[in-house]
């Protein structure tokens, strides 16, 4: 009898819903918000190469990058203080054997303008053949002021050599100090040489020395004649700052863990939310809706949920288990939506003996229906409220999943990178880049959730609306 | 009990004429089993459980009721809370299944269709207007949406829709109708409410109407403005009402016979203006003496009421429900229920001081 | 000759609201005899459940104003100092049933500790309160038992009798009861009334009763006040309100009160009550009068200039006054 009904959700057809959210300034605030966040997130996906989760704990693919480095623009602040990190492309270089021995010279100048100058001088083999033959690196530097240095024998035994905490350097650098300015042990106990050779002794004090610097290396490999190849070969001055948010205390550039969070903050953010407020949605409005003994089950079931423990049970089952971070989410998530049920399910209560709904039943609707438009749109403001607290809440618990070490402590997530920033002092110590951008992201998420639920609240709750 | 072969009805009238043969109501002689709506010998007892293992106790809310309401005529129910009027109300339009007795609609058995059955041809034919304007509309729901709602649930083509709406809105005065159309009830005030749950309920052209106490959250100045609407709409349409009130005094201007329920029990049945002249049952006598009319000597002197209160449906008196606040009790009424007769005609009372 | 018990003047109280200044009541002024009850009646934002919310100072918090004298037995309470209002006053010589206060019942105390709270509080020793209680509760017909009794085990009837028990329990002076019966019966209600009735005789009360069952209010009022959009529209005495009423508002609402033995016309009042933040200019009234609307002589001044409350002779009882220009 009834022709095709159209279909209405909250009393509106799901254009009327569209319509009403971007109309209001919130609902576009809302929607622009979003929109930055999933572009964010696609450039992720795009930019970074797929396994950059199982990159980020490779300590050796962040080795030349400084430690605890704030972020390149500081610069702009501090009138070119600080050294950046520079890989050096523009050199010269020859390479060759003769009489049995492989030996490659490189030669290349670097400006240095900065009060505090680079931190050490990173060579980088990347030919097995070079490094496993027996090789050594002499090092001339030539300064501005005249004065040249020369350090070495180095070994190059591996791929990554750092020149700065050779013993064989420091102890060069200082005698070079004692003979030109006769400053004793110029450098301290523990630290790199490299900056030391862009400084200069002016009245017993070490002062920065500011000018062209040009740097020989020559390598001499003895066994074998191996010959280095130009692209095997990788120099990087290690710098005081780094890229465009610094640091932490493994080199990771947290610019690229920060635009990984993005995916992965949001999907988690979103999932945990979609799961709790789906299954609280569902049970609460089915046990009040239906009564009876399905309102009993159902009762029981959420209690149940509720008195779980639910850490403890996740450090069990993900040690058991051997969770990757998207079991461990889920498992929080579907046991998290108890409280809110209950809340749900007491709301439904209430309105169900309703004199609306009795309207509607003595005109005909049926239980889809009226589920749909009367009883969907009174639930609706605690659902938004529910998700714009469970987006956030998802992302934070996921960090404190990953503070416990319990499952996915390796991924570059937000909450990770500020777990370790905890762990390792970063605010007392004053690293704010390591603390402030993750911290403002997660807020970032939060706030475009609310004003989503802000911009939706007039659409469903027509009390609010201004007209 | 009508019989079998309940199956689609193809020709409803002569469908009628059979169910009114099947259907005996002798026992009822103030049913007229020809009418748009009868019930004979209604019952809606609620069973409340006291705990998880003890056996039920009966709430009988409507026990043993019969009655009809013929086409554009007008019934009210009167009768204090707890009588079982509200439920008999909701019973007769199926919001409540009952747990016993016949309700014949235009021929039709309804008792016992299930849900699926009445959407089909039932629902469209009756329709309720509640108590309370501040809940009988969804708050969320705009007035537009409101009215429309009958209409998607029955099929009306999209086309046709508004154009029902803004005409049910002219016809209950909230005008221009456009301008309602997309306002809130928060945005209304109770009168105007009451005016668009009055179009909800007549939108889809009723043939029986159940008003529930349909003016008294009103103002008193607002309240004969809706009861003359109501009086339009059962004059427009022909519509049969059951106008539920505690408050015969408005019942006077929109009723055509009353029925007085107590403990959810018929006690009198009659033309309107004949039962409030010279009521029969006690019961009727005390309820309208209670009823004070606007007369300054009334401050002079107590009113004549009927001490205690009224029964508790679980357990309810033996004998006449009525029996221990009745001045005129007698042995019998203690022990029998008294069975409906003819006190004048058209008159009828559940009082053995007339049998 | 009775002295006059209660002396309102000008009385306003304002709200502020987020929509603007809230007039719920602007400007009213009565007499109140001692042993006289004054019904007051009007509809949906008169104004007379704030009056009484004035009279015993318990007006909300986001009040804007409040302005005018108030003279109890001679003496300005208004503006008395609110712990004295509250030492010697409310509950003590003016006392309030509220509106729907049967469900003010706190459920998990029994009804004898509610009821000699405000006493024990103010240092009457427990045994003397629990026993001025149980006076209280049988002069309202009750059983003294009903001290030991929880709200949920009495019927709404048996409650309200418990409140009006409560209010009547330190023999005040004037008892305002508001809207008393709403909730309840037919015949519970002219039990109440009929109790009303005779505790005004036995312990000589003065009732303000609020009301906007105009019949209701002829059980019990020697004088009917009639406000409307927060302004006093018409008073005199019962005789004279329901005998002559003055105002086109009083003869509106008596039209469209149907009586249950008489036979007569209904007439109801069109339009709607006004926005008490943007009441109509002039008098309040006039968009929905008939007089108005008929009467070219009356534009410019019915909608230009309120009316101050014009005396109507001859009177019977207490002088009758209308605020309506039609009695210049």
């Amino acid at each position: 009898m009834a022709a095709r009904r159209e279909f209405r959700i909250l009393g509106m057809t799901p254009g009327e819903i569209w319509r009403g959210f971007v109309s209001t300034t919130t609902g576009k605030i809302a929607l622009a918000f979003f929109s930055i966040m999933v572009a964010f997130s696609i450039y992720a996906l795009v930019a970074l190469p797929p396994n950059f989760g199982n990159l980020w704990n490779t300590p050796s693919y962040w080795q030349a990058n400084p430690k605890y480095a704030p972020p390149a623009w500081i610069n702009f602040f501090t009138g070119d203080a600080y050294a950046p990190q520079m890989a050096v492309r523009d050199f010269n270089f020859t390479a060759g054997s003769s009489g049995g021995v492989g030996y490659a010279v490189i030669q290349f100048a670097v400006d240095d303008s900065y009060a505090h100058p680079w931190r050490n001088l990173y060579v980088i083999v990347r030919s097995p053949a070079v490094y496993n033959a027996s090789t050594v690196a002499y090092l001339t530097v030539e300064r501005p002021d005249g004065r040249t240095v020369q350090l070495g024998p180095v070994s190059v035994n591996s791929q990554f050599v750092a020149l700065g905490l050779s013993p064989q350097i420091i102890s060069q650098v200082n005698s070079f100090y004692q003979s030109n300015f006769g400053v004793q042990n110029a450098v301290p106990a523990g630290s790199s040489a490299i900056p030391y050779l862009f400084y200069t002794a002016r009245g017993g004090d070490l002062v920065p020395l500011k000018g062209t610097y040009r740097f020989t290396i020559t390598m001499y490999s003895f066994s074998g004649s191996t010959v280095l190849n130009r692209k095997d070969l990788g120099i990087v001055l290690e710098g005081e700052v780094y890229g465009l948010m610094g640091t932490d205390f493994l080199g990771h550039d947290l610019w690229l863990g920060l635009l990984a969070g993005f995916p992965i903050d949001l999907a988690v953010g979103i999932l945990t939310a979609a799961i709790v407020v789906t299954l609280a949605i569902l049970i609460g409005i089915v046990a009040a809706f239906y009564g009876g003994l399905v309102d009993e089950v159902l009762t029981r079931i959420t209690d149940f949920f509720i008195l779980l423990p639910a850490f403890p049970l996740l450090i069990v089952f993900s040690v058991l288990f051997q969770w990757s971070i998207w079991d461990a989410i889920v498992f929080l998530a579907a046991v998290s939506w108890g409280g809110s049920a209950r809340v749900i399910r007491a709301m439904v209560m209430q309105i169900k003996s309703s004199q609306f709904i009795e309207s509607a039943l003595a005109a005909g609707a049926g239980r889809g229906w009226i589920l749909r438009n009367h009883i969907l749109p009174m639930v609706m403001p605690y659902t938004l409220y529910l998700f714009v607290v469970n987006v956030p809440g998802g992302i934070l618990t996921l960090s404190a999943i990953n503070f416990f070490n319990l499952a996915g402590a390796e991924l570059p997530t937000w909450g990770n990178i500020l777990a370790y920033a905890d762990e390792f002092g970063a605010l007392t110590s004053g690293y704010w880049w390591w603390v402030v951008p993750p911290g403002l992201l997660i807020t970032f998420v939060a706030v475009t959730f609310i004003f989503v639920a802000m911009g939706l609240e007039p659409v469903v709750n027509p009390r609010l609306r201004h007209a | 009990m009508p019989a079998e072969g309940m199956g689609i009805d193809l020709n409803p009238g002569s469908r009628g004429a059979m169910a009114a043969k099947m259907l005996d109501v002798s026992d009822a002689p103030w049913v007229r089993a020809d009418s748009l709506v009868v019930a004979h010998r209604l019952r809606l007892w609620y069973s409340v459980k006291r705990g998880l293992f003890s056996k039920p106790i009966y709430v009988k809310a409507v026990d043993d009721v019969s009655l009809s309401v013929a086409r554009g005529e007008t019934l009210a129910v009167v009768g204090e809370s707890g009588s079982g009027k509200t439920t008999l109300g909701r019973t007769l339009i199926r919001l409540l299944r009952p747990t016993g007795g016949d309700l014949i609609f235009d021929g039709r058995d309804v008792a016992s269709s299930d849900e699926s059955e009445l959407r089909r041809w039932f629902r469209r034919r009756v329709s309720i207007v509640f108590q309370d304007p501040y809940s009988s509309l969804h708050p969320y729901h705009s007035i537009g949406f409101i009215l429309e709602e009958p209409l998607i649930i029955h099929g009306v083509p999209k086309g046709e829709r508004m154009e029902r709406v803004y005409k049910a809105l002219e016809e209950v005065k909230l005008t221009p109708p456009e301008d309602f159309v997309n306002k809130y009830p928060h945005m209304l005030s109770g009168g105007q409410r009451q005016r668009v749950a009055i179009a909800r309920a007549t939108i889809l052209n009723p043939d029986f109407i159940v008003a529930d106490e349909p003016v008294s959250m009103l103002d008193v100045s607002v309240r004969v403005e809706i009861l003359t609407l109501l009086k339009e709409v059962q004059k427009r349409y022909n519509v049969a009402f059951l106008y539920i009130t505690h408050d015969i005094s408005t019942a006077k201007y929109f009723s055509d016979n009353i029925a007085i329920m107590y403990a959810g029990k018929l006690v009198e049945y009659g033309p309107f203006r004949s039962v409030v002249k010279e009521p029969a049952h006690p019961y009727t006598q005390a309820l309208i003496e209670a009823i004070p009319d606007p007369d300054p000597k009334n401050r002079l002197r107590p009113r004549k009421v009927a001490p205690g209160e009224p029964p508790n449906l679980a357990n309810p008196p033996s004998g006449c429900r009525f029996h221990p606040r009745c001045p005129f009790a007698m042995d019998i009424c203690r022990k029998e229920e008294p069975p409906m007769v003819e006190v004048r005609p058209g008159v009828y009372t559940a009082c053995w001081l007339y049998k | 000759m009775t002295m006059v018990l209660l002396d309102v003047r000008n009385l306003r109280l304002y709200y502020q609201t987020t929509k603007g200044i809230l007039k719920a009541l602007d400007g009213v002024s009565f007499e109140l005899e001692e042993g006289e009850t004054l019904a007051v009646v009007g509809e949906t934002g008169s104004g007379k459940s704030t009056l009484a919310k004035a009279i015993t100072r318990v007006w909300e918090r986001n009040v804007s104003l409040v302005d005018g004298e108030i003279y109890f037995e001679g003496e300005e309470v208004l503006h008395m100092p609110e712990d004295r209002f509250r030492r010697e006053i409310r509950w003590r010589k003016i006392a309030m049933v509220p509106q729907a206060s049967m469900n003010a019942l706190n459920p998990v105390i029994t009804i004898g500790e509610q009821m000699i709270e405000p006493l024990v509080l103010s240092g009457v020793p427990k045994g003397e309160a629990l026993r001025l209680a149980q006076d209280s509760l049988e002069s309202v017909g009750l059983p003294r038992d009903v001290v030991a009794r929880y709200p949920h085990q009495l019927s709404g009837g048996m409650k309200q009798r418990v409140v009006i028990a409560m209010a009547v329990m330190t023999r005040p002076k004037l008892l305002i009861l508001d809207e008393p019966t709403s909730a309840l019966d037919v015949m519970t209600q002219a039990n109440i009334m009929n109790l009303l009735k005779e505790l005004k005789a036995r312990l000589k009360l003065t009732y303000i009763f609020i009301t906007h069952d105009l019949a209701l209010a002829s059980e019990l009022a020697d004088s009917v006040a009639v406000m409307y959009a927060g302004k006093l529209a018409e008073i005199g005495s019962s005789e004279d309100m329901y005998g002559a009423p003055a105002h086109p508002y009083t003869q509106g609402l008596m039209a469209s009160m149907p009586t249950l033995r008489t036979d007569k016309q209904l007439a109801y009042i069109p339009g709607e009550v006004p926005s008490l933040i943007d009441p109509p200019k002039g008098c309040r009234f006039h968009p929905r009068c008939p007089y108005f609307a008929k009467d070219k002589a009356l534009k410019g001044l019915c909608d230009d200039m309120e009316p101050p409350a014009l005396e109507l002779k001859p009177w019977t009882g207490r002088r009758h006054l209308a605020a309506c220009w039609l009695y210049k």
